[in-house]
C-alpha cells in the first residue's frame, strides 16, 4: 500500500516536471516557477507518506487493541474453563466421600449383627445411631461415625 | 427452745441428705461396678446388678472392658457429670492416671443396675 502511493506520488511529480516547458534561452523566470512546482511536488509526496504513515499506525494500534481484547476474552475462558474442572473434581471428590460414608456405615451394620449373631443376644458393644450422611468439605475434619460403648443393658 | 432448735437442724439435715441420697447411691453403685470391672471380679460386678441384666454378662466381656480400663492407667474414681431422674439414669466421668472415660449407669425402681456402659471418650 505505502510503495503504490509512493509511486503515485513520484509519478505526480514526474509528470509535473514534464509539463513544465523547456527552459528558454532567456532567463525570464521560467527556472524559478519550475523550482516551485518540483517543490510542491516532492512536499505533495511527503505529505501523502505522512498520512498514509499515520492511517497505518491507527490500524496498528486497532489491531493490538483487538488482540489484546481477544487476549483477554481467551484469558477469561480459559479461567472459566479452569474453574469447571475444579468444581468437577469438587463433585467427583464428594460423591466418592458419600460412597465411602455409606461403605463404612454397611460395614458398621454388619459387625453389629455379627455381634449379636455370637454374642447370643448381648449387646457389649453398642453404637450410637449414624449421623445423617453429609457431604463433607476436604478441609473438614474428618467425623465420627458412631459412638462406640461397652457394657450391659439399654440406655 | 435449745431442743427445738437442735430438731430443726436434724430435720433439715435429713431432708438436705435425702434429696441427695439418689445421687450418692447412684454414684456408689457405680463406683462399685467400676472397681469390679477394673479388677476383672465378674461376681463382685454383677452382685447389683437386676437378674435379666446379670443374665447377658460374661466374663470374657468383663476382662475385655477391664483391659480397656487399664490402658487408661490406674482408676481414680467417679464425677458426676449429669443425671436424668425421669429415667433414672446417671452420668459420671471415671478418671484414670492417664485419661477417662463417661460411664452411663441406669437403675431401676428398686435401686438394681439395669444398664451400665461405658464410652471411651475421644482422647482414648
Amino acid at each position: 500500500m505505502i510503495i503504490r502511493k509512493l509511486i503515485a506520488g513520484i509519478t505526480l511529480a514526474a509528470v509535473a516536471v514534464m509539463i513544465v516547458p523547456a527552459a528558454p534561452v532567456r532567463a525570464n523566470g521560467a527556472a524559478s516557477t519550475r523550482n516551485i512546482l518540483l517543490l510542491g511536488a516532492a512536499a505533495a509526496t511527503y505529505l501523502i507518506i505522512q498520512h498514509n504513515r499515520q492511517v497505518h499506525a491507527r490500524e496498528a494500534a486497532a489491531s493490538q487493541q483487538q488482540a489484546a481484547t481477544a487476549a483477554q476474552a481467551q484469558d477469561a475462558w480459559a479461567a472459566l474453563a479452569a474453574e469447571k474442572r475444579a468444581y468437577n473434581a469438587q463433585v467427583a471428590e464428594n460423591q466418592d466421600l458419600q460412597r465411602e460414608v455409606a461403605y463404612q456405615h454397611s460395614v458398621v451394620l454388619q459387625q453389629q449383627r455379627q455381634l449379636a449373631s455370637t454374642g447370643g443376644g448381648s449387646n457389649f458393644v453398642q453404637s450410637a445411631a449414624p449421623q445423617p450422611q453429609r457431604v463433607v468439605a476436604r478441609t473438614a475434619p474428618k467425623q465420627q461415625l458412631a459412638m462406640v460403648s461397652y457394657g450391659w443393658g439399654t440406655l | 427452745m435449745r431442743a427445738e432448735k437442735a430438731l430443726l437442724a436434724l430435720l433439715l439435715a435429713g431432708v438436705l441428705s435425702a434429696c441427695g441420697g439418689g445421687n450418692g447411691a447412684a454414684q456408689s453403685t457405680a463406683d462399685n461396678v467400676t472397681k469390679a470391672v477394673y479388677a476383672n471380679d465378674a461376681d463382685s460386678m454383677t452382685a447389683n446388678f437386676e437378674p435379666s441384666l446379670k443374665a447377658t454378662v460374661t466374663r470374657g466381656e468383663v476382662g475385655t472392658l477391664s483391659d480397656k480400663m487399664h490402658k487408661l492407667g490406674d482408676y481414680k474414681g467417679l464425677t458426676l457429670l449429669s443425671n436424668d431422674l425421669t429415667k433414672n439414669e446417671f452420668t459420671f466421668r471415671a478418671d484414670f492416671s492417664n485419661g477417662s472415660m463417661k460411664i452411663v449407669e441406669r437403675l431401676d425402681s428398686t435401686g438394681k443396675v439395669s444398664a451400665y456402659r461405658v464410652f471411651p471418650t475421644a482422647s482414648t
